[in-house]
Formats: structure tokens, C-alpha cells, sequence
């Protein structure tokens, strides 16, 4: 790991490297670029949740445009998910992706909407009963560290925007990879690097300096999106995450960027 | 920021984004149709893939209990395959029939072909409330008065095409004479009929007088001097 002056806010950064993770070994952990005990990162980001909770969906599609559907769509055609299936969808958020697998397995099948954060897990509740998706999908408030289900039991597991949050993320893989079936795929949906310098540099400007002002105005949470525009930037990039994956045990792992290098999506499965 | 333009493979992303928009408006039409809703319903799981060769796009229907997800991949195995131009694939969607077989329409179906005429069945039987998907959006009154101009428009173009239609009929038969009149084209119709009927029966007794001659002809060679045996002993 190491640090470097971030050139838009003029901070101090630490960046990733090979496949380190966000842990230091003096037990600190980044919560965007600030550097918190690993016990606190948790809790911290819980309280980012809990305020965006109920704006979470309004704010997803005023910063990017509607553009996550698409991420969100290509994840779902990836994900192979099909009749019968039993798919856990971590961090679901307010459950978009959730939606569509349940519709997709059908009354045979079984979707798991997990997420560490009950804010986020009632908005998502409410939001699939009010529109009518039931039956096949069951709730948890589960921690992607250490997932509560027996080993081998899913087909396919999808962890979107979420693992950036995630304290030890290598931690969290090795527990995705337990509880999947052989022949089962993970997905990992989350921002990443742009591969274009010019690109990159109008989504720096965009990340520190609109960002948080939309988040402001429209959920009255500016610190919030600030948290988001540095977590991104303190995520693992393409190749180091995709190794990340190698080294919890995934096999045939790839990735495809997704506007530019903004986000990708890496895929997995486990042997 | 609409169409995902920096994706590695833009036209895949437009694809999607297609597909998306046609998704959303399907099921939010399918919401105003409750009857073709529970339909689908009953197609529950059921998977569609359409092969279009010209322009080549592929996507699978994947139908749920209440409305349908587009793909533009999928990995399992779909029910029903269909494969064709746009131009079939379309006029194979709107002809309304009822069809048994479907080796006529320019489209190869592959797999259940039950799913694409419960398909086709829906499909004629589509009825959907669009002044309440209007009232959803603008208020009762105002969909209502954009229902009425909307009909009242559409029966005026009726008219108006029924009554162009017939006149172009009427100069074209009665002013510059270009083509027969209806009653004119019934006598001739009738006279073809009376004519190919009275052809068919003079075949037939072709047909007879040359069955007959043969028997003729073979009798009479069979009577021939030196051809019976019985004449040649007694002689």
C-alpha cells in the first residue's frame, strides 16, 4: 500500500496495489480516505446508509443518469440466473437486482436479499412488497464477511456497489466463495477505474465537486456523497480485484468495464 | 446521459438500452391489461428466443408470472427458437391466425410450438386500456378528452378513407372507364366459372370418347385376318 497526494481534494491517499487489501496491519482500515480503526468502518459506514436509505434510489439515478440500469441489466444477463435457481443478492440495497431474479427463477426457484444495513434492508422490503414481488424471496441482515448460510448453497451470488464497503473485502470473497455451489458464479458489480485520462479527469471533477452538492440539495446529505465519491476512488482497481477473486479460490475469473472504466463487472466461479 | 456510449461494445449497450425501453413499455402496457396479464402468467418461466437475421439482433423473452424480461443473453435452453427477417418475424406477430403449422411464414421455429401459438394468441387478443395508462399520467379528464379526440380523429380517417376509396372507384370504373364495375366483374367472374366448368366436363368426355376408341381399336385388331387362331385351323 501506498500513499500519494490526491490531486483533486489535496489529501493525503493511500492507493491499492497488487492484492493488498484496505487493511493495515496496525488494525486501521480507509473509510473513503480518511484511515479508521477497522471496529469503526462498519459502524460508519451503517450511519452513511442509514441517511441515504430513503433517497438511495432518487440519488442513484440523478448521478448517473439512469445509466446504473444498464450496469445493473448487463450483471443480470451475466448472471446466467434461470428457473430453479437460488441466488443471494449481498448489499441488495433496495433491492433492484433482487426484482428481477425473483421473476427469473420463478415460484421454483429462491432469491436471498441480504444486506448489513436494516435501513437499506426495509426500504428494499417494502419497495418489493408495495410492488408485488413475493413469495420466493426471503430477507437477511447479514454481514458479507460472514455469511449465514451453509456452504454450497447458491447458484449465483451478486454483491452490486457494495464491496467497496466491505472492511475486509478478501474476507467477504472467501465467504461468498464457501457458500456457493460448484459450477456457482459470483458477481461483483462497483465503480472502478476509468481507463481514459480524460475521462477520468471530468469524473474526478464531477465526483468531488458535483457530486456532493446533488447529494446536498437532494438528500441534505453532502458527507455522504463525499464518503462515495472517496470510497470509489479507494477501491481496488480492475486487475487488482480480479486477483483478489483469483486468491479467494474463483476460477475463470473476468472482468468488463462498463462507461469507460467507471464500473465493472468482474465474474467468478467457483470449481 | 442515456445510451451507455463508453461501454466496450457500443452497439451491445444500445442493444440493451433498446431493450430496456421495449421492456418497460410492454410490461407497463400489460398493467392495463389485466386479461392479457394473467395470460402471460399462465407462460410463467416460458423462454422466447427471436433470431432476427436481417438486421441481425438476437434477444429471448423470458415470461414471469406477471410481465416479461428482454435479454439480449441468456444461457439457458430457450423453449421456443424463432429465426427470420424482421419483416417475417413482424408480419408473423400481427397476421392474427390461427396457425397449425408454420413452414409458410418465412420463419423457422425451432423447439415448442405450442408457446408461440399461445403467444400469437395473446398477441390477437391484446386490448389494452391506453386512456387509463393516459389518466395515470395526466388525470382522468384530460385522458378522457385525449381519448375522445384521439377516436373521434381515427373515425373521421376512417371515413375519410372509405369515402376516397370509393371515389377513386367511381372515376376510375364510371369517368375514364380504367377498370370494370363491381356487377361487370361478377358476370365475368361467373362466366369464367360457367366456361372452366363447361372445359372440365369436355375433358371428361374426351377422356370417355378416347376410352371408347381404344376398346374400338383393340377389338378391331383382335378381329383381324390371321390373328385369330380358331379362323386359321378351319381354314
Amino acid at each position: 500500500m501506498s500513499a500519494s497526494k490526491n490531486p483533486v481534494l489535496g489529501l493525503n491517499v493511500r492507493t491499492m496495489a497488487g492484492n493488498n487489501t484496505a487493511m493495515t496491519d496496525d488494525k486501521t482500515t480507509d473509510f473513503g480516505f480518511k484511515t479508521v480503526p477497522v471496529e469503526e468502518k462498519a459502524s460508519r459506514v451503517a450511519d452513511v446508509f442509514h441517511s441515504v436509505a430513503g433517497k438511495y434510489d432518487l440519488m442513484n439515478d440523478l448521478m448517473s443518469g439512469g445509466v446504473h440500469r444498464l450496469w445493473k441489466r448487463y450483471t443480470i444477463e451475466l448472471s446466467g440466473v434461470r428457473r430453479g435457481h437460488r441466488v443471494l443478492d449481498i448489499a441488495g440495497g433496495t433491492g433492484d437486482l433482487t426484482a428481477k431474479f425473483s421473476r427469473l427463477v420463478g415460484p421454483t426457484g429462491e432469491v436471498v436479499l441480504a444486506d448489513i444495513n436494516d435501513s437499506m434492508l426495509k426500504v428494499g422490503r417494502d419497495k418489493l412488497v408495495d410492488n408485488g414481488v413475493a413469495g420466493n424471496v426471503r430477507y437477511a441482515q447479514a454481514d458479507a464477511q460472514y455469511l449465514p448460510f451453509p456452504d454450497n448453497t447458491f447458484d449465483c451470488i451478486t454483491i452490486a456497489f457494495g464491496l467497496r464497503n466491505v472492511t475486509d473485502k478478501d474476507l467477504a470473497l472467501r465467504s461468498m466463495h464457501r457458500i456457493l455451489k460448484p459450477g456457482g458464479r459470483l458477481l461483483v458489480l462497483e465503480f472502478s477505474k476509468p481507463s481514459n485520462g480524460l475521462l477520468k479527469k471530468a469524473y474526478d471533477f464531477y465526483s468531488f465537486n458535483l457530486l456532493p452538492k446533488i447529494g446536498g440539495l437532494v438528500a441534505n446529505d453532502t458527507e455522504s456523497y463525499q464518503y462515495l465519491a472517496e470510497s470509489i476512488r479507494m477501491h481496488p482497481d480492475q486487475e487488482t480485484l480480479k486477483g483478489m477473486m483469483d486468491e479467494a479460490g474463483f476460477v475463470n475469473t473476468e472482468y468488463h468495464n462498463m462507461t469507460g472504466g467507471i464500473v465493472a463487472l468482474h465474474r467468478g466461479f467457483k470449481a | 446521459m442515456i445510451f451507455d456510449f463508453l461501454s466496450n461494445d457500443p452497439l451491445k449497450a444500445l442493444q440493451s438500452t433498446a431493450l430496456m425501453g421495449v421492456e418497460a413499455a410492454i410490461n407497463k402496457a400489460l398493467e392495463y391489461d389485466p386479461a392479457t396479464q394473467n395470460a402471460i402468467g399462465e407462460l410463467a418461466s416460458k423462454v422466447l428466443a427471436v433470431e432476427c437475421t436481417l438486421p441481425p439482433l438476437t434477444f429471448y423473452a423470458v415470461h414471469s408470472e406477471k410481465d416479461i424480461t428482454l435479454m439480449a443473453q441468456y444461457e439457458g435452453e430457450p423453449d421456443t427458437t424463432l429465426r427470420g427477417s424482421a419483416l417475417s418475424l413482424a408480419s408473423l406477430a400481427t397476421d392474427g391466425q390461427d396457425r397449425v403449422s408454420f413452414f409458410d411464414t418465412g420463419v423457422e421455429v425451432r423447439g415448442d410450438h405450442d408457446l408461440l401459438r399461445q403467444i400469437k394468441k395473446i398477441l390477437k387478443n391484446l386490448d389494452v386500456d391506453w386512456e387509463a395508462a393516459l389518466a395515470q399520467l395526466i388525470g382522468d379528464v384530460p385522458a378522457h378528452l385525449v381519448g375522445e379526440a384521439l377516436r373521434s380523429s381515427a373515425n373521421w380517417q376512417q371515413h375519410v378513407a372509405e369515402r376516397a376509396s370509393t371515389a377513386a372507384a367511381e372515376f376510375s370504373q364510371e369517368e375514364v372507364r380504367l377498370t370494370p364495375s363491381r356487377s361487370e366483374v361478377d358476370n365475368f367472374t361467373t362466366e369464367v366459372k360457367h366456361m372452366a366448368n363447361d372445359v372440365d366436363r369436355l375433358a371428361v368426355r374426351i377422356n370417355k370418347l378416347k376410352a371408347e376408341l381404344k376398346v374400338q381399336l383393340d377389338k378391331q385388331s383382335t378381329n383381324k385376318p390371321g390373328t385369330n387362331k380358331q379362323e386359321n385351323e378351319d381354314s
